[in-house]
């Protein structure tokens, strides 16, 4: 018991330094009205929806006797007060609805496609990172004299072209693209549409369909979910790889021509000191970067996920609106605002830690 | 005298008083580029698109080119060619001449782009300078400020494309409930920039002395601080075009958007996308380079009008640097 | 020791007739236990020149000719990575600024070390931290055990320049290039600087070129003076001379300014006094 809570104590001892930071417990105060207006909002959505939103769930053919039962299901015959302390009761409990279209508890539908969209963009994260932040660092910082100058030149060109051009490309066509060049033309990759080939699912047991394949050592199971995923991650590393590069560039020229920098090069520091000096000051912005799009992908990849028919979790959302299955929706926004919001917390405690001006 | 500025202002070091200023001159109204030259030649053909774009298939027509058609026009008998001299672009599955829609598709993109860019300024925009105008002073004051920036964050913590969907799904899908979620998602942007601005601005000595003269708050707003806080929010304009205008597409290509049969350019490439996979790349491909070369300009031309804003800002700074140091 | 012949800095002209010079035609040489005063208006091209020793200067702006030599080897045609280790060991330069030109999320006992250890990689860190702390002390720094350990933030401005030119002397250089050192810092703490170079120059032998726009430094510390005007060297005196007579118009236009803020001085000074 004792080593339980000495393991515990040494696993949190960094974030109770942190929350000594005033920085942060404002910071960490300030998450529950925002969780507080966020619940307000879902909840006004719900009373946004035109007519009577029991027949809008419903549909057209229904009895009078369905109707009042969901109603009184659904307690909107109370005061919206009390029809709002219901809500929360009930996210409290961890009860997120009904959806009537997959006849299952909304929290149910989460369990099955969070951890698959979470791993999907997760990898497309990682996989972006590697790429740019050393590619990043490279445009950023270029040799202004020997052989390689020319050759920087030449690559913070083209890496500032493509910045620009992946944030001007819609998802949605490149991924379409992507599939017309390597599958409908040069056929290397496995036809678009799920996470697996038909059959080649492994085991489910924690959601994470790279865990799961392992777990249950299924190497075909892996091998099938590698290729299904490679044009959908590309696609994602292309288009939201663009703001992260554009901005390590920008971050790591604007500290190059920093006055301590120039002192550092002044006091003939290595060029590996003088980088890492660098890097580190420039890495706030980029982690801001990283999770603003970390942050929205969680229902932001949905285009790609509707084009590679992956039945991930922004899929769901859209397709519960369209559905008009409102209640899985607003339970949809709520679990994705509320991602974005811990995210953006993760992202403030990261600048504290690295700044220590922050810290005040 | 610092010496932390980046190349382009190093010249004006050396050189004496008039050197200085014919520096500054030269980093405003530097000479048009090829590259500047082309952005906005491009800013001005999506323009004219707008304008005349749904017009010019009909236009051929009536000239008596066999290449001529109506955006909205089928030709049934001639479902999913490619492209010919017929049909420069090819038609879609239903028949529809590709290369007369891509040119009739900018004024919808755009009109809704414009649309919903400028209301968001117009609420975005004044809502940031309140807040950042009463910000720290009276309880009252500081308590809506912090409200309204709040409300902002939430705002912008939602998943914005499923509550845009949603908006259109609830309200109806028609163009002007586009345009208002397009308005409510980008309403955080103009609000955080403007109240930024504002913060810094209301503390320059200008301030106090308006302060000191006895104007009142509403004077002091409108003719010396409002003024003063807006450019960073007038130089993300293009770049919310851009984004407005993919964010558009993206709406249709889920069938939340424009309504078809309205040329749009994501819902014609919603409309291609099944052929894709069988091999017919026009019906997608075409539409999508026009989203991707519309965006780009607009992206270009933020970038450019970026540029020229930081050279006003690094203008200004040595230029207060060299009075500090002249007072000194 | 230091030997600047010819000294062309510019930067490519938009003409296309060839380079914008910014610096034009600059000789100038100091020797070990000597030291030099430049002096000038701002824009003048001080502080290009020292960047030009430090291989700092920035892409458009380029060394057009000449040579800067040090200890006969020319600084502006080594590589980069021969320089990076004269610079800051034997040739140390001072910049002006204080807490911009310090690591803001690095605590300033370590940014010492660093400039410690990465010329020296064999030091222990213990070793250097004890250094750091010693050149903390050197420069009038109180406390220096605890301010080695704050941020650059922590400090006020006079200090965080005090530790830049604690970093400048770590490795005991054997020559300095201070730009404006002493601007920002308290007067006593400021003559305590000044001569504690002076000390190096007559102790160690140490050769010291300082750009400052103060001629009382000058005619305190230096023994001789270039005076520099549009990027050209229009004067260069034994201290002594140039006190007694400036030859250039621009040397007199700065002589007669000093004295008249002197005279202003002493007019404050005596008007107090008669209160």
């Amino acid at each position: 018991m004792t080593l339980i809570a000495k393991g515990l104590n040494a696993l949190l001892s960094p974030f109770k330094a942190m929350l000594s930071s005033p920085f942060i417990r404002r910071r960490l105060l300030f998450f529950l009205p925002q969780l507080f207006i966020v619940t307000i909002i879902t909840f006004i959505l719900l009373k946004l929806v035109p007519g009577d939103i029991v027949d809008v769930l419903l549909g057209g053919l229904s009895t009078e006797v369905q109707r009042n039962s969901l109603r009184e299901d659904l307690g909107l015959n109370d005061p919206v007060i009390s029809q709002y302390f219901t809500y929360i009761d009930g996210l409290v409990h961890g009860d997120l609805g009904k959806s009537f279209f997959t006849g299952q508890s909304v929290a149910h539908d989460f369990r099955d496609r969070l951890p698959a969209t979470l791993e999907f963009i997760t990898t497309a994260l990682v996989v972006a990172l590697l790429i740019m932040i050393p590619l990043g660092i490279r445009a950023g910082s270029p040799k202004q004299t020997g052989w390689t100058a020319k050759l920087d030149r030449a690559l913070s060109k083209v890496v500032t072209f493509y910045g620009l051009l992946a944030g001007s490309l819609a998802d949605f066509w490149l991924a379409l693209i992507l599939i017309f060049l390597f599958y409908a033309t040069a056929d290397i990759v496995p036809e678009p549409g799920g996470y697996f080939a038909l059959g080649a699912e492994p085991e489910k047991t924690t959601g994470f369909n790279v865990i799961d394949s392992i777990i249950h050592g299924d190497g075909g199971a892996l091998k099938s979910y590698v290729g299904h995923m490679v044009l959908p991650v590309a696609t994602l590393v292309f288009v939201y790889g663009g703001p992260i590069l554009k901005m390590t560039i920008t971050s790591m020229a604007e500290i190059q021509s920093s006055a301590y920098v120039e002192n550092a090069r002044g006091m003939g520091l290595k060029t590996g000191t003088i980088r890492w000096m660098q890097f580190r000051n420039a890495l706030p912005p980029i982690i801001t970067i990283i999770g603003v799009i970390y942050g929205f992908l969680l229902g932001g990849a949905v285009l790609v996920e509707r084009i590679f028919s992956l039945n991930g979790f922004g899929n769901y959302g859209v397709e519960s609106v369209l559905q008009n299955d409102f209640l899985a929706a607003q339970s949809f926004m709520l679990v994705a605002a509320i991602w974005v919001m811990l995210v953006y917390l993760i992202v403030d405690i990261a600048h504290a830690a690295l700044d220590p001006r922050i810290r005040l | 005298m610092t010496t932390t500025d980046t190349p382009e202002t190093v010249d004006s070091f050396a050189a004496s008083g008039d050197g200085r200023i014919h520096g500054l001159r030269r980093m405003l109204f530097r000479k048009p580029g090829l590259t500047t030259a082309a952005v906005y030649g491009g800013v001005g053909i999506i323009l004219l698109l707008t304008v005349i774009g749904p017009s010019i298939g009909p236009w051929l027509a009536d000239a008596g080119c066999a290449c001529g058609w109506g955006s909205e026009q089928i030709d049934s008998g001639h479902a999913l060619e490619g492209p010919s001299g017929t049909h420069f672009f090819g038609t879609d599955r239903s028949g529809q001449d590709v290369f007369s829609r891509v040119l009739a598709a900018p004024r919808i993109n755009l009109v809704i782009a414009l649309a919903a860019t400028a209301l968001s300024v117009v609420i975005g925009v004044p809502l940031g300078l309140l807040a950042g105008y009463i910000g720290g002073r009276a309880l009252a004051a500081t308590a809506t400020s912090e409200l309204i920036m709040r409300f902002m964050d939430v705002l912008q913590s939602f998943p914005l494309f499923v509550f845009a969907v949603v908006l259109v799904a609830v309200r109806g899908q028609s163009t002007e409930i586009v345009i208002i979620a397009l308005t409510i998602v980008n309403l955080p942007v103009f609000a955080r920039l403007a109240r930024a601005e504002m913060l810094t601005v209301r503390e320059q000595p200008y301030a106090d002395a308006a302060r000191i003269l006895g104007h009142g708050n509403f004077r002091l707003i409108f003719r010396h601080l409002a003024p003063n806080s807006v450019a960073s929010s007038v130089a993300t304009v293009p770049m919310v075009i851009g984004f407005v205008i993919l964010f558009t597409a993206s709406l249709s290509f889920v069938g939340a958007g424009v309504k078809p049969p309205t040329a749009e350019l994501g819902g014609m490439i919603r409309v291609g996308a099944n052929n894709m996979v069988t091999g017919e790349w026009w019906p997608s491909i075409f539409p999508g380079v026009a989203l991707g070369l519309m965006v780009l300009i607009f992206a270009f031309a933020a970038q450019d009008i970026a540029a020229r804003m930081r050279a006003v800002k690094r203008a200004e700074g040595l230029m207060s640097a060299e009075t500090s140091v002249e007072a000194g | 020791m230091l030997e600047i012949k010819n000294l062309t800095v510019g930067l490519p002209s938009r003409a296309e007739s060839g380079f914008d010079t910014m610096l034009e035609d600059v000789s100038l040489s100091v020797e070990a236990g000597q030291s030099l005063g430049l002096v000038g208006e701002a824009g003048s091209g001080k502080s290009l020149l020292v960047h030009a020793i430090g291989g700092l200067l920035r892409p458009p702006v380029v060394p057009i000719g000449g040579e800067i030599l040090f200890e006969g080897q020319d600084l502006l045609s080594m590589p980069p990575d021969d320089r990076r280790l004269i610079l800051g060991e034997e040739l140390s330069l001072v910049l002006p600024g204080g807490r911009i030109r310090l690591n803001p999320l690095e605590k300033v006992g370590r940014q010492i070390v660093r400039v410690l250890r990465d010329h020296h990689p064999e030091m222990a860190k213990a070793e250097a931290l004890e250094r750091a702390i010693q050149l903390l002390d050197r420069v009038g720094i109180p406390d220096p055990d605890k301010r080695a350990l704050a941020y650059p933030h922590e400090l006020s401005g006079g200090m965080a320049q005090r530790t830049v030119v604690a970093m400048a002397l770590a490795n005991s250089p054997r020559f300095i290039v201070a730009d404006e050192p002493t601007t920002g810092i308290d007067v006593t703490i400021q003559r305590q600087i000044l001569e504690d170079f002076a000390g190096l120059i007559r102790e160690d032998n140490v050769g010291l070129l300082i750009v400052t726009r103060d001629l009382g430094i000058v005619a305190h510390f230096c023994d001789r003076v270039a005076v520099v005007s549009e990027g050209r060297i229009v004067e260069n005196a034994e201290v002594r001379t140039f006190f007694k007579e400036q030859q250039h118009p621009v040397s007199q236009e700065l002589m007669r300014a000093t004295v008249l803020e002197r005279q202003k001085a002493a007019e404050w000074s005596a008007a107090a006094a008669s209160r």
